[in-house]
């Protein structure tokens, strides 16, 4: 908090349309039931669905980390690079996702250590991403080119199989199958505003290119 | 390779949103500022490391690693190994699967209730906190920490990783499971034989003009040796392959035999008799450098005929003899005994017949001769991460402690010491061992389910432990019958050193990467641990609660490792592996024997003082109890029960099978891709069967470990605890029978 100046702009507020997108991002980064409970309770607030009063929450931490976190064998590991044609971590993916937090003047706590490609984290960008880009910044269109390529280019690759592959667990919990819902919901809607914004501006800076040899 | 980019680099006119403050200012609360603000990326250079492979295999490679963005790319062998030149084996090539794999253990975890898979994530200071709490606990409630059980043992060989043992001392006297599933009754029949074990330098097997690779299968399970052997070939070597079963290095032979299993002493014997009748003993050897060959001699034509040998083991005489005449006119010969071979009821006796073999036709001590076993001749290291002292004031066993092959620690003189009880039967020790019973199991470098015997027994005996505590990387069937499970490091985020059983090159491992997810290594946790028993009972743990891993394996060398290698430091060894000076490439070269006698014992007394024959006499195998011998060796694809769950291996091998000879499928009714039911005394398991005429007609063959993604396979079901004759004397407990097994099968 040493730039005063900057406090104006007020980019800590959440905009409440953005409340779901953070709450998401809560969901897939909690640790524990109650961490769970909280984000869930945004995931339902923010996208209007209901969440039922009967849920054992350590059985639903159980399962979340059956599915995303282990110690058992992932069928649905939510790290982008685990979803090329040979899964793995720390892939080109992953590296991209580093490139785009630099952009922004972030990175991931401990980088090496954690993969950057975490859906936690890229959530946790586009949200960052959204509010720079809705605020009167010099850097919003910039904002704006960069949260369309982490939705359109990067998140669109890889999410919908990771929601693919949870599904495909069919006894799956019912708060981790709505918050992968409303996570499809919000990509959904995120492409579509996007490729609405794409026909109104043109000139985004969007060019398609060939990367040197890797 | 170009390739459609998806990266934000090329963008026009992005700048970025990152401005000197402005990242403090977005709602993002997972993501922290960039220390480096915000450099534009660039794709980084290759750094190079050095890295040794720390499995429980010959090869032992020096690894390559190559490095960018903190993210190791890949893996290549080191060109300065002579052994090792430039090339790693499939498993090797598959490490960044492993250090990249999905399915790491990431965090330390508990689970509520064994075998339940409900498992919750806790912090490293919480696990700490319920580890040090049991600790506490059982020294409260049996004025001891023999309570408190350790089972280790190959599965990570970097010598600093020795710190479990030491970690384990530093808290006191515990009960320690000893011995080895490995190789045990061949190290004590070569300590009775040469008074100890060691081998030749591999690398001059091209030397040889006749070579028996003998219950061992290199071809997968020592892969660089395979170029000595085809040279020595190459030049003119004859190269005869002994094995049950058909294999890739019996393919690649001049001549198989496919003996009987566990009849390997019969034919030696029968060799050595037919040696003997033809007068080809070396008798300069006999008469300057060995003891009781009269003896022996004796015994051959009393007891031994080539028809007595070709009975027992299928095996023709005249094949037989004619094997035994080349083997002996030829100078030098060397037999390369496997560690198949000595895992029978006479496995011990068995490789003392073969060393005898090889004695009297002169070609111990000889380049490109020699019984090879293996060697423990480069681990002079000070093995300062395992000798921990116990806290002041620390109870313990009374009655002195066995000794694993590998502790190369001087006892001590205190009255007290650690429980040591038989690695060999896990289960049955566990479920015995009272006053106190072992209430904590630390499991560490080891998977005791794919690895120990008498699953159905195992589990019985976990059930009966109060607490079980793995480390591990992968979620093994041992993690799911634990409480807690901790993250340990790869070798490419942990510092090292290694060295191997069976060449002479000596590698570091450097830290290529930072530790991924929490894994942390051996030595870290130890110091956690300490730590927290400190906080909780000060003096409670001696182990130092600050550690520098690099700092540790620098200690880990010595001036005897400094000139055995030839190096003034270890930092040295960053410019890569280094090979020992040896004077001659033969063990034994100079014929000063380790034997009470200092010559080849023939007639060893030790060996009889023992409770075994003073002579390599025959002993006769396990009485088969079913309907086939079951033979579980190991796979191209795995080391017990690493690397078979990683990505790449699946693609090879992506199921288990039990293999069978098509005749007695026939009889059985089966056909190739059946599922069947292989049942015996101990359990059942239900695989695909492949039919094969690689294996006898009246054997069953099943690859050792596979685990992964929806399997419940696991060979243990089907292989009991009876122990190997010999293995007391060096590797602290006898070894064990794990082919003397015998099962039926069925239509599933």
């Amino acid at each position: 908090m040493n730039n005063v100046s900057l406090v104006d702009m007020n980019l800590c507020h959440i905009p409440d349309h953005l409340g779901g997108l953070q709450s998401l991002r809560d969901f897939f980064a909690a640790t524990n039931a109650g961490e769970l409970l909280i984000a869930s309770e945004g995931i339902a607030r923010h996208f209007g669905v209901a969440l039922r009063d009967d849920i054992d929450w350590v059985e639903v931490e159980y399962d979340f980390n059956r599915l995303f976190v282990g110690p058992a064998a992932l069928p649905s590991p939510p790290y982008a690079s685990a979803y090329g044609t040979e899964p793995t971590l720390m892939g080109a993916p992953a590296l991209e996702a580093r490139d785009l937090y630099r952009r922004m003047g972030l990175a991931v706590p401990d980088q090496g250590s954690v993969p950057d490609d975490h859906l936690a984290f890229e959530l946790d960008a586009a949200l960052g991403l959204a509010v720079l880009e809705a605020s009167e910044s010099e850097r919003a269109t910039d904002a704006a080119t960069m949260r369309q390529w982490l939705v359109d280019r990067h998140m669109s690759g890889w999410v919908p199989k990771f929601i693919r592959a949870v599904r495909d667990q069919q006894d799956a919990s019912a708060p981790v199958l709505t918050a992968v819902a409303m996570l499809e919901r919000w990509l959904n809607e995120s492409r579509t505003q996007n490729h609405a914004n794409q026909h109104m501006e043109p000139s985004s800076g969007e060019e398609d290119v060939h990367d040197e040899t890797r | 390779m170009t390739k459609q980019g998806n990266s934000l680099s090329r963008r026009r006119f992005l700048q970025g949103t990152a401005a000197a403050g402005a990242a403090a200012m977005l709602p993002c609360s997972l993501l922290v500022p960039d220390e480096a603000m915000a450099e534009a990326f660039k794709a980084g250079e290759f750094a190079t490391f050095r890295n040794a492979c720390p499995r429980n295999c010959y090869d032992t490679c020096s690894i390559k690693t190559y490095v960018k963005d903190g993210v190791v790319q890949f893996i290549e062998g080191a060109q300065e190994s002579t052994f090792t030149h430039g090339g790693l084996c499939v498993k090797g090539y598959s490490y960044p699967r492993k250090l990249y794999s999905p399915n790491r253990v990431k965090y330390p975890m508990v689970q509520d209730g064994r075998r339940s898979g409900k498992w919750r994530r806790i912090s490293w200071d919480e696990a700490m906190d319920r580890i040090a709490g049991k600790i506490l606990e059982i020294k409260e409630k049996d004025d001891s920490l023999l309570g408190l059980g350790l089972t280790k043992y190959s599965g990570h060989f970097g010598i600093t990783n020795y710190v479990v043992e030491g970690m384990m001392s530093s808290l006191g006297y515990t009960t320690r499971f000893v011995g080895t599933p490995c190789w045990p009754a061949g190290i004590d029949a070569q300590n009775y034989d040469l008074g100890n074990m060691w081998c030749n330098d591999p690398e001059d097997m091209v030397k040889a003009k006749y070579i028996i690779v003998w219950g061992a299968n290199p071809a997968w399970c020592s892969v660089h040796t395979m170029k000595y052997i085809m040279e020595a070939q190459r030049r003119g070597a004859k190269v005869v392959v002994i094995d049950p079963v058909f294999t890739q290095t019996a393919a690649k032979g001049d001549v198989f035999w496919q003996p009987e299993t566990s009849s390997d002493g019969a034919l030696a014997l029968g060799m050595a008799r037919h040696i003997l009748d033809k007068d080809m003993v070396d008798r300069d050897f006999v008469n300057s450098h060995s003891i009781g060959f009269d003896d022996f001699a004796e015994y051959l034509r009393n007891n031994v005929t080539v028809e007595w040998a070709a009975e027992k083991s299928g095996i023709p005489a005249d094949q037989i003899r004619e094997v035994a005449e080349e083997f002996a006119s030829a100078d030098p010969a060397t037999v390369w005994i496997g560690y198949g071979l000595q895992r029978h009821v006479n496995g011990g006796a068995t490789v003392r017949s073969i060393d005898a073999l090889v004695a009297m036709t002169g070609n111990v001590g000889k380049e490109g001769g020699g019984a090879r076993y293996g060697h423990l001749q480069t681990w002079g290291f000070n093995y300062h991460a395992m000798i921990q002292s116990p806290p002041e004031g620390a109870k313990g066993f009374i009655g002195g402690a066995a000794k694993g092959e590998f502790d190369f620690t001087e006892g001590d003189a205190a009255s007290y010491s650690n429980r040591t009880v038989n690695i060999n039967k896990t289960a049955q020790e566990i479920l015995d061992t009272n006053d106190p019973p072992v209430r904590m199991l630390w499991v560490s470098c080891k998977n005791p389910f794919a690895q120990d015997f008498d699953r159905p027994k195992l589990e019985k005996a976990f059930d009966k432990l109060e607490m079980v505590v793995s480390v591990e990387q992968f979620f093994t069937e041992t993690v799911a019958n634990s409480d807690i499970v901790l993250p340990v490091t790869t070798m490419f985020e942990e510092w090292t050193v290694n060295v191997s059983y069976w060449h002479y090159w000596l590698g570091i491992n450097e830290q290529a990467v930072k530790p991924l997810y929490e894994s942390k290594s051996n030595i870290e946790i130890a110091a956690l641990l300490s730590r927290k028993m400190n906080e909780l009972s000060p003096g409670s743990c001696t182990f130092p609660q600050e550690v520098d891993t690099r700092e540790w394996m620098a200690k880990e060398f010595n001036k005897g490792i400094y000139d055995y290698f030839g190096i003034n430091d270890w930092t040295d060894l960053k410019n890569g592996p280094v090979k020992a000076k040896l004077t001659s490439t033969a063990a034994w070269s100079d014929y000063k024997f380790g034997t009470p006698s200092g010559k080849y014992e023939f007639r060893s007394e030790q060996c009889a003082a023992n409770g075994h024959k003073a002579l390599p006499e025959y002993k006769e195998s396990r009485k088969s109890y079913d309907e086939f011998r079951l033979l579980t060796p190991h796979t191209k694809f795995g080391i017990h029960s690493q690397f078979v769950n990683l990505d790449w291996m699946q693609e090879y091998y992506p199921e288990p099978f039990v293999y069978m000879h098509p005749d007695a499928a026939r009889e059985k009714g089966i056909a190739d891709l059946d599922m069947v039911r292989v049942f015996n005394k101990v359990g059942e398991q239900k695989v695909r069967v492949k039919l094969s005429t690689n294996v006898a007609k009246n054997c069953l063959m099943m690859y050792e470990a596979w685990f992964g993604k929806g399997t419940d396979f696991n060979v243990q079901n089907l292989v009991d605890d009876e122990s190997a004759d010999m293995g007391a004397f060096k590797a602290g407990a006898p070894g064990v029978a794990i082919h003397d097994q015998f099962a039926n099968v069925e239509k599933a």
